[in-house]
């Protein structure tokens, strides 16, 4: 795709969901003060991606920009606010999705990425297996899991009392 | 008229299914909707029952133009292939046609046919 037909996209998802051109090392950069439709975003991303990457790095962040953005709004707070950033700088291109969420839901995802860094083929495999259980509970898991062992990104969190900013990244 | 000739493929704008009898089901596009069991569950779990009900000894299920799924989306096909890993011999051979250059389709189905056993079969180019 090229860029102008990108351009032309990120003028639909522009008028639809509020997506601020970025500025700085920030390829792209959103805010939502309530739950964004996700699809026609991603399918922004992609397209911008795809237009800006390799095909293999368009895929990898079409996967964490996706997981990573399911799980803030399946997992957000009620506060329903929400950023993502896509961003190259030194080497590095980031994909980053802040929200709001309670001290509970860190700590999960805090152990959680530590299980993920020790073993991450076999943390995608159990959380695959564990997917099967009638409770969706842990499906964000898998997200996670997918970031880490599929797209080969590693993951990073910082958090304050009230919010969480999740980065997965990898070399360009 | 078989059962599976009958099936009625979803509506959605980024997601495509075909249904050619008596034991094919191609998927193209994406799934990258929210919640994807409420639309197309139902329509999976459909094809199986179909699938049993004609007989079939095996179902090919072509992903190879189906580009990323969400992880929400990936449970469909984990819960697909828990239905015939239940039924063993009873049920089908369940064989997805892969593209082994597709990420998703390289990690997810490896692991996939290890939980479903001989009910899963695996064709990646």
């Amino acid at each position: 795709m090229n860029v102008s037909k990108v351009d032309a996209i990120l003028s639909r998802v522009q008028a639809a969901s509020g997506v601020v051109p970025a500025l700085g090392g920030a390829l792209v950069r959103v805010s939502w003060d309530a739950s964004p439709n996700l699809e026609p975003f991603l399918a922004f991303v992609t397209a911008y991606a795809r237009s800006r990457f390799s095909l293999t790095l368009a895929e990898r962040v079409t996967l964490a920009s996706a997981e990573l953005l399911d799980n803030a709004v399946r997992y957000g707070s009620l506060a329903r606010e929400f950023s993502y950033e896509l961003a190259s700088e030194g080497g590095q291109l980031s994909v980053i999705v802040q929200n709001c969420t309670v001290q509970a839901r860190i700590d999960m995802l805090t152990a959680h990425l530590r299980r993920l860094d020790a073993g991450p083929d076999q943390v995608y495999a159990s959380e695959l297996e564990r997917s099967l259980a009638p409770s969706g509970g842990r499906r964000s898991m898998l997200g996670l899991a997918r970031i880490r062992h599929e797209a080969e990104m590693r993951i990073e969190l910082t958090a304050d009392v009230h919010s969480v900013k999740v980065r997965a990244y990898c070399s360009r | 008229m078989t059962q599976i000739s009958q099936i009625e493929p979803p509506q959605l704008t980024s997601f495509q299914l075909n249904v050619t009898a008596p034991n094919l089901i191609a998927m193209a596009g994406t799934i990258a909707i929210s919640d994807p069991g409420l639309v197309l569950g139902g329509c999976f779990r459909q094809i199986h029952e179909a699938a049993l009900a004609d007989g079939v000894r095996e179902l090919v299920v072509d992903v190879r133009q189906l580009t990323f799924v969400n992880s929400s989306a990936i449970r469909l096909f984990v819960d697909w292939s828990s239905w015939v890993a239940i039924l063993g011999a009873r049920g089908y051979l369940l064989r997805f046609r892969t593209d082994r250059r597709i990420t998703w389709q390289r990690t997810s189905f490896a692991v996939l046919q290890s939980l479903g056993g001989k009910s899963i079969a695996l064709d990646g180019e």
